[in-house]
């Protein structure tokens, strides 16, 4: 299966659900990576006097905090951090998942067996309690989230790694080129890894979306970016005392994550039916 | 999952054991080179003095080498003595299963809510498969499986709460609350919202399972002969798909347990997921430990006994 880059984008951009997610994951993210220079009030800037106004108070559009900092401005600012945590851990467990699964699928014996046997068995874990206790030991930071969140989600690509290689290696053209005597070098990164990468790429895509919604419950909690610097879970920190009297404090950047998650998820789903249109029809 | 060969399920147990031990260690070690010292609570009250505490350091056997506390502890662990809490002395295990009542009530009706509403929609799903029902409860499964438990809940609050006023906000403690109906009506919040988050678990197996077993010759048979389509459901269809969901069980329990953790802090509900974030609030290591173990064990045993289950349950594994 060879897949060709502009006739995969034209599949995803012919149904509403490729092409909405499609164009809606570039625009967050230069709107969170621009968004200190588009916006009129600091994300820090404090203003008493106009504490609590609601979304289109005042030219905020969408109203101020408790201290009167301007929430679009927060919410653009801790899309910055929570995009940046979700692209770089899965970049990162990525990276090793591929390595690994690719390792356990090319060879059979040992190694696979205890590789497949090993995330197996961690996937079997209640990864959130694991994630909190090293959230609250270590020091709070983005590049601790980052770390642990890449710590427990390496092992769904590395599945996904493997058991496409296994696919991959028992192809006719892949035993052809083996017996013509190509060294394993040329076989994994000429043959296998450029026939697993689209599966990889939508394992990463799906995975982009859980690293988000991870550093939003860590941070929600509590140990994850620590205030004043936003995420988007810890706006939600102190939403639930307000939320009698401001309940678009809770639901603006709720609203945003769940926006934002659920695009990179249909993206992923999108993705893979736009690299293997056969399985649509399934 | 897919592996049901039963030496595999055995050998999967083991190495789940192995990781756990490997779990409980790093834990351990973590939480002793944590700030925030257990003795820390003692340092400041009044007219202590540093032999007073050189002595509740001995008694809480923090004066020996790391590796003999683990030993110490793992030895507890297994005999049942999971150690005592930092805040009050009173004994881990006590202190857990004390809030498990309210976990497993909490975990039940979620259960019942998710699984109800996964199989109708994986059900649906399949039966009209590519059109547009099938388009639309996919991207309903999508979005409750992007939904932050905390949010959703916020958002229940918000509005079954605060704007209607049909449910408490939670603290499910209150005095006078202990009728049935008062304990439904502070149970249906967090029950749904757990409920909803974890609906997809089950709708997207159910929905490969069923399209899987639609495809099959039995099926087109079965409808050639002319059965009615509302028989084929109920009798190959649900049949042959609840069996490979057997060990789905065992994926969903960790989300459960995660879910619980974070629904249990939104709405004050008294189990252990509350008590793990308020433990690990109060440093009170035994505890987060304790709590760590008991359901990384409890999700190791149900996976284990899911997998095995359905071992026992497909004659074709066991071929």
């Amino acid at each position: 299966m060879t897949v060709q880059l502009p006739s995969v984008l034209r599949r995803l951009l012919a149904h509403p659900r490729g092409m909405v997610p499609t164009l809606y994951v570039p625009t967050i993210i230069v709107l969170c990576g621009l968004g200190p220079w588009l916006l009129p009030f600091g994300e820090l800037h404090v203003d008493l006097y106009h504490r609590f106004l609601p979304p289109l108070g005042n030219g905020h559009l969408l109203g101020t905090d408790e201290i009167g900092r301007d929430v679009l401005s927060r919410v653009l600012m801790g899309g910055r951090v929570s995009l940046l945590v979700g692209l770089v851990s899965t970049a990162i467990s990525t990276l090793i998942g591929t390595t690994v699964g690719i390792v356990a699928g090319y060879h059979a014996g040992l190694a696979r067996f205890l590789i497949t046997t090993v995330i197996d068995a961690v996937l079997c874990f209640p990864v959130v309690f694991l994630l909190l206790t090293l959230a609250a030991v270590l020091h709070p930071g983005i590049g601790t989230i980052i770390g642990i969140i890449t710590l427990v989600s390496w092992m769904e690509v590395a599945r996904v790694a493997q058991s496409q290689t296994r696919i991959v290696r028992r192809q006719d053209y892949v035993t052809a080129v083996v017996a013509m005597g190509a060294g394993d070098a040329q076989v994994l990164f000429r043959e296998i890894l450029p026939n697993i990468l689209p599966a990889i790429i939508v394992s990463a895509t799906l995975n982009i979306a859980r690293a988000i919604l991870l550093e939003s419950y860590v941070s929600y909690l509590g140990y994850g970016i620590q205030p004043p610097d936003a995420s988007w879970g810890n706006l939600l920190n102190n939403a639930q005392e307000y939320l009698e009297s401001d309940p678009w404090l809770a639901i603006i950047p709720g609203a945003v994550i769940v926006l934002t998650v659920v695009m990179f998820n249909l993206l992923g789903d999108a993705l893979r039916d736009a690299i293997d249109p056969s399985r649509r029809s399934s | 999952m897919g592996n049901g060969n039963l030496l595999y399920v055995l050998r999967l147990g083991g190495v789940k054991i192995l990781l756990l031990l490997l779990v409980s260690m790093a834990g351990f070690t973590l939480l002793h080179l944590a700030p925030g010292d257990p003795l820390s609570q003692f340092t400041l009250a009044p007219g202590m003095t540093a032999e007073r505490l050189a002595q509740i350091a001995h008694g809480m056997g923090l004066d020996q080498p790391l590796w003999r506390q683990y030993l110490h502890w793992l030895h507890g662990i297994m005999t049942g003595d999971w150690g005592h809490s930092f805040r009050d002395q009173s004994p881990v295990l006590g202190i857990i299963v004390s809030h498990l009542t309210a976990t497993i009530e909490l975990g039940l009706a979620a259960l019942g809510i998710s699984f109800s509403l996964g199989l109708g929609m994986g059900l649906m799903g399949a039966l009209r498969a590519g059109r547009a029902v099938d388009d639309v409860t996919s991207v309903i499964s999508i979005i409750l499986f992007s939904l932050p438990t905390f949010w959703l809940g916020l958002v229940f609050i918000y509005i079954f709460s605060v704007r209607l006023q049909w449910f408490p906000t939670g603290n499910f403690s209150s005095p006078g609350d202990r009728s049935i109906v008062g304990y439904l009506r502070h149970l249906a919040l967090p029950a749904l919202t757990l409920g909803l988050v974890s609906v997809p678990v089950w709708s997207r197996y159910m929905r490969t399972f069923a399209g899987e077993i639609l495809k099959q010759d039995q099926i087109r048979t079965a409808r050639a002969l002319g059965l009615s389509s509302g028989r084929i459901i109920v009798h190959r269809l649900l049949r042959g798909a609840l069996l490979p969901m057997i060990p789905v069980a065992g994926i969903y329990l960790p989300t459960l347990l995660s879910g619980a953790l974070v629904t249990e802090t939104v709405f004050s509900w008294p189990g252990i997921g509350r008590l793990f974030l308020d433990s690990l609030q109060y440093r009170d290591y035994p505890v987060v430990m304790g709590v760590l173990m008991f359901s990384a064990i409890l999700v190791l045993v149900s996976s284990t006994l899911a997998e095995l289950l359905h071992h026992v349950a497909d004659p074709r594994l066991r071929a």
